[in-house]
């Protein structure tokens, strides 16, 4: 056993588990994200409205496909973790 | 007799070119518009920076993509349930993602505008900010371009500097291709402009 698994392992003692320290970090970190991508969003409205006739709307679709994953991501993270 | 050494008629400000999704230069871009563009103002010149100045990042994107197929071939993580090795593997490759997107946007959205009347720069330093600063042609002094480095040379890409009078901030427009010929663009509208004047 390594030392780095013997310090995650001596990390679990009584009722205390980790994994659930780090589950509750994850589930913050994607919910931190996901906001991160409805910024995205919003930017790139925005930028295009600055400049209009650029061809955006492949930002756009990676945009939104991009907040459909992270949406995914976070209640995939809630249910499996 | 056909004259073969006659040449074009058109002024150089004239020329169009194609554009399309990662154009980095184009004169006169007849279906492109500026949000405080006025009615009879045209825009004669849309700059970015040159595709090459994307190449880091996309290295980078491509180094942390393989991050976890090094890291786990070294040290595979037996002592981490699979559930979070899965969510964590998801989440390495959201965050390369959202680098590399972010870095795109930054570079399509940093644009350089020459109108027949002023010069425009938008900066969108990062996904939060927006920066525009802009300056009329009677308001320029001096316009000078500035090729250095062996990338830069061999690309043909660099810098204009654009000095303003008074107390405005001095523009530039940052690793451009074609840079000799943009500031000869916008040297060719002043005098245009202190000709009407």
């Amino acid at each position: 056993m390594t030392p780095f698994e013997q310090f995650i392992r001596n990390l679990t003692f009584g009722s205390f588990n980790p994994w659930v320290l780090i589950k509750i970090l994850f589930v913050i970190g994607f919910g931190l994200y996901l906001a991160f991508a409805a910024i995205v969003i919003r930017q790139v409205k925005i930028m295009s409205e600055v400049i209009e006739g650029l061809f955006v709307w492949p930002l756009k679709i990676f945009g939104w496909a991009h907040l459909a994953f992270a949406v995914f991501v976070f209640f995939l993270s809630l249910t499996i973790l | 007799m056909p004259d073969i050494f006659v040449g074009s008629s058109k002024p150089k400000t004239e020329e169009k070119k194609a554009f399309g999704f990662l154009t980095a230069f184009a004169v006169r871009p007849f279906h492109i518009r500026y949000e405080a563009q006025e009615k009879d103002e045209k825009i004669v010149l849309f700059l970015r920076r040159h595709f090459f100045t994307n190449v880091g990042w996309i290295i980078a994107t491509f180094c942390l993509a393989l991050v976890p197929i090094f890291a786990f071939s070294f040290f595979p993580f037996e002592f981490v349930p699979l559930s979070f090795r899965f969510i964590g593997l998801i989440a390495w490759y959201l965050l390369t993602f959202a680098f590399a997107f972010e870095r795109f946007l930054s570079w399509f959205f940093n644009i350089n505008i020459v109108t027949d009347r002023r010069i425009i720069d938008v900066n969108f330093p990062s996904i939060l900010y927006k920066d525009i600063s802009e300056c009329k042609l009677d308001n320029i002094q001096d316009v000078s371009s500035k090729i250095g480095g062996f990338a830069r040379s061999f690309l043909n890409y660099g810098d204009v500097l654009i000095q303003t009078a008074g107390t405005l901030p001095e523009l530039s427009f940052e690793a451009i291709p074609l840079p000799d010929k943009a500031a000869e663009i916008i040297n060719d509208l002043i005098a245009e402009e202190e000709g009407e004047l």
